[in-house]
């Protein structure tokens, strides 16, 4: 069974405001408003530049929004905390140090490492990184990259996991591979996760609800629960129809909106 | 079988040996230098000296017999060792080719007179420095290595105190950087007059030089670096709980290692020339200084053997900074050789 957790996340009227170099002003997020609690997965779907991984960054508090509130178990996000942990799409590891060393990381930085060098094997073996605990990031493969990169946030105990297209560069095996580790921690720590993602059977497998975004500017357009039970059959018939589900209402504003946006920036790089 | 390790860092001449012990091809290989050194030996001993006259040659027939004892040494040694083997299979034609060269400048010079003193002494010439102006070489060689390494060690300390700060604090950056931009590229020479008027000793302008060519390069690469330092790599330290010195000094820092090579590398280089000026100031002792008065004296041999001396320690020194720096950076991959 999933562990119980009392965190809570909080998202009201969130709007964010880019301003490039020439002074222009850019509407990222308009009003994104969610709530999530306890231990559920949400994900989150979208076209590209529709702000979602913008929405992730400022849940991390690596980014400030211009209005609205920001709620983590009832507090304001303030800054970057442990207990908020940000896996990036790219694994984003630290090449200076091996695998155990990134992994033993963030241990290390809060300084309560001492006694926890089991923790850290425990972890490697779980995310099935064991035998790679030497090797240097340039000399494992992109899944284990990736692996790391999870277990690095995993073993910090985070009450909310935020996740930036985790596996969108890996091959479809791989990633199927790494869905079910990220399930399977998911059961045994219990926390929030909150999955942005291109890719909407991985939403589906891995999510308890589904939330879909428009394109620029990002609004939550809407929201399609999956009440599917875990494991979870990709090919199962109540699957493809929810696939169907969210791929209808993202393929109708993704053209139709699109459209608009190629004459609204036509500059656009 | 080849370590998978080795794959793609081949540049030997060779390929590795793999057996214990040596294979009649390879002795021949490793022959080729004691080939080169016996031709020399006996065209120099066979062919009468002609010019200059009454010269009385040692030195070189002398080095050309130790080098032959040295290399007999370690050929010995090679015959059983794969790893030494290959080293010297790898250095062996090309030492057959410099036993060669040698010869034939000593035929040019002694034997023939076709190359005339006092620019181009004979290879005896030269190595009689080692063995007749000992105490003096052995003198000027501690007063160089000694002035480069303290010089080396003040810029590097200097160096990386201030590209810290320049790199991880906008007001250091801002008032440091022009201090940088203006100082920086002035060469070591045009700094002489200004070093000697405000330094109290020779000596300490000395120290001024040598320290300035290090400090330059060091403090540029280092806090371009760490003001570059992947973005990325500060968020995710920054999410998993580091605060800002913990993220200064293991993530900035080491990832900004590879450029601190690289500055000390440009540095390392820039230092030499500073040396060759520092040593114009007067001092009473030192390699660069040795140069300039056996110059003023037309003992051009004197000269090639310190230019040689001098050779060798910026060999070693750059070896040894590339050699720490493959130990380091070894979570990098495609590193430049040397």
């Amino acid at each position: 069974m999933v562990n119980a957790s009392k965190h809570s996340l909080l998202a009201q009227d969130v709007t964010r405001i880019f301003t490039n170099q020439f002074g222009s002003e850019l509407l990222v997020l308009d009003k994104v408003s969610l709530s999530v609690k306890g231990s559920e997965i949400v994900g989150i779907v979208g076209p590209s530049g529709c702000g979602k991984s913008t929405f992730l960054r400022l849940v991390a508090g690596l980014d400030k929004q211009q209005g609205g509130t920001l709620l983590y178990d009832g507090a304001p996000v303030t800054g970057p905390h442990y207990d908020r942990g940000l896996v990036f799409q790219s694994a984003a590891l630290f090449d200076w140090l091996t695998v155990y060393e990134n992994i033993a990381f963030g241990l290390k930085a809060r300084k309560v490492f001492k006694g926890q060098e089991n923790k850290v094997s425990e972890y490697i073996e779980m995310m099935g990184l064991g035998g790679f605990e030497k090797s240097y990031p340039y000399q494992i493969s992109g899944g284990m990259a990736s692996r790391a990169a999870l277990a690095r946030t995993f073993i910090q105990d985070p009450g909310l996991v935020l996740l930036d297209e985790p596996l969108s560069a890996l091959d479809a095996f791989t990633r199927m591979a790494i869905q079910e580790e990220i399930i399977r921690m998911h059961r045994l720590k219990g926390a929030i996760y909150l999955l942005v993602t291109h890719d909407i059977e991985e939403a589906i497998y891995l999510c308890d609800r589904v939330i879909i975004m428009s394109p620029r500017p990002g609004r939550i357009i809407g929201e399609i629960i999956i009440d599917l039970p875990h494991p979870r059959d990709r090919v199962d018939d109540a699957f493809i129809v929810k696939r169907r589900d969210v791929f209808d209402r993202l393929s109708g504003v993704v053209t139709e909106e699109l459209t608009m946006e190629e004459v609204q920036y036509p500059m656009r790089v | 079988m080849m370590p998978a390790s080795q794959l793609g860092k081949q540049t030997r001449f060779l390929p590795m040996p793999s057996r214990r012990m040596a294979t009649l091809r390879e002795v021949v290989f490793l022959l080729l230098p004691v080939a080169g050194i016996l031709i020399a030996l006996g065209l120099h001993l066979a062919l009468p000296d002609v010019y200059p006259p009454q010269y009385e040659p040692s030195a070189y027939s002398l080095t050309l017999f130790v080098c032959l004892l040295i290399y007999l040494v370690f050929m010995i040694f090679a015959c059983f060792f794969p790893k030494l083997r290959a080293v010297m299979l790898h250095l062996s034609g090309l030492l057959l080719v410099l036993f060669l060269l040698l010869e034939a400048l000593d035929i040019g010079t002694l034997k023939t007179g076709i190359l005339r003193l006092p620019f181009i002494p004979s290879p005896d010439k030269t190595l009689s420095t080692f063995t007749t102006h000992t105490a003096e070489l052995g003198k000027s060689l501690l007063a160089s290595l000694q002035l480069l390494l303290t010089g080396l060690a003040i810029g590097s300390v200097t160096g990386f105190i201030s590209g810290l700060l320049m790199g991880w604090s906008r007001l250091c950056s801002y008032w440091l950087s022009p201090v940088l931009k203006i100082i920086g590229p002035v060469p070591g020479a045009a700094w002489m007059p200004i070093a000697v008027a405000f330094m109290p000793t020779s000596h300490a302008a000395g120290l001024f030089l040598i320290a300035l060519a290090m400090w330059f390069p060091f403090t540029l690469m280092l806090s371009s670096s760490i003001r570059d330092t992947d973005k990325r790599l500060i968020e995710a330290a920054r999410v998993l709980g580091a605060s800002d010195a913990y993220l200064l000094l293991h993530v900035a820092l080491p990832s900004s290692l590879p450029a601190i090579f690289t500055g000390m590398f440009m540095g390392l280089s820039n230092s030499f020339s500073a040396l060759m000026a520092a040593e114009m100031l007067g001092v009473k002792a030192g390699l660069g200084w040795y140069i300039t008065w056996a110059q003023g004296w037309g003992e051009y041999g004197r000269v090639y053997s310190t230019v040689g001396v001098f050779i060798i320690i910026f060999f070693t020194l750059i070896t040894l900074l590339f050699k720490v720096r493959d130990h380091v950076l070894k979570w990098q991959k495609g590193l430049i050789r040397w």
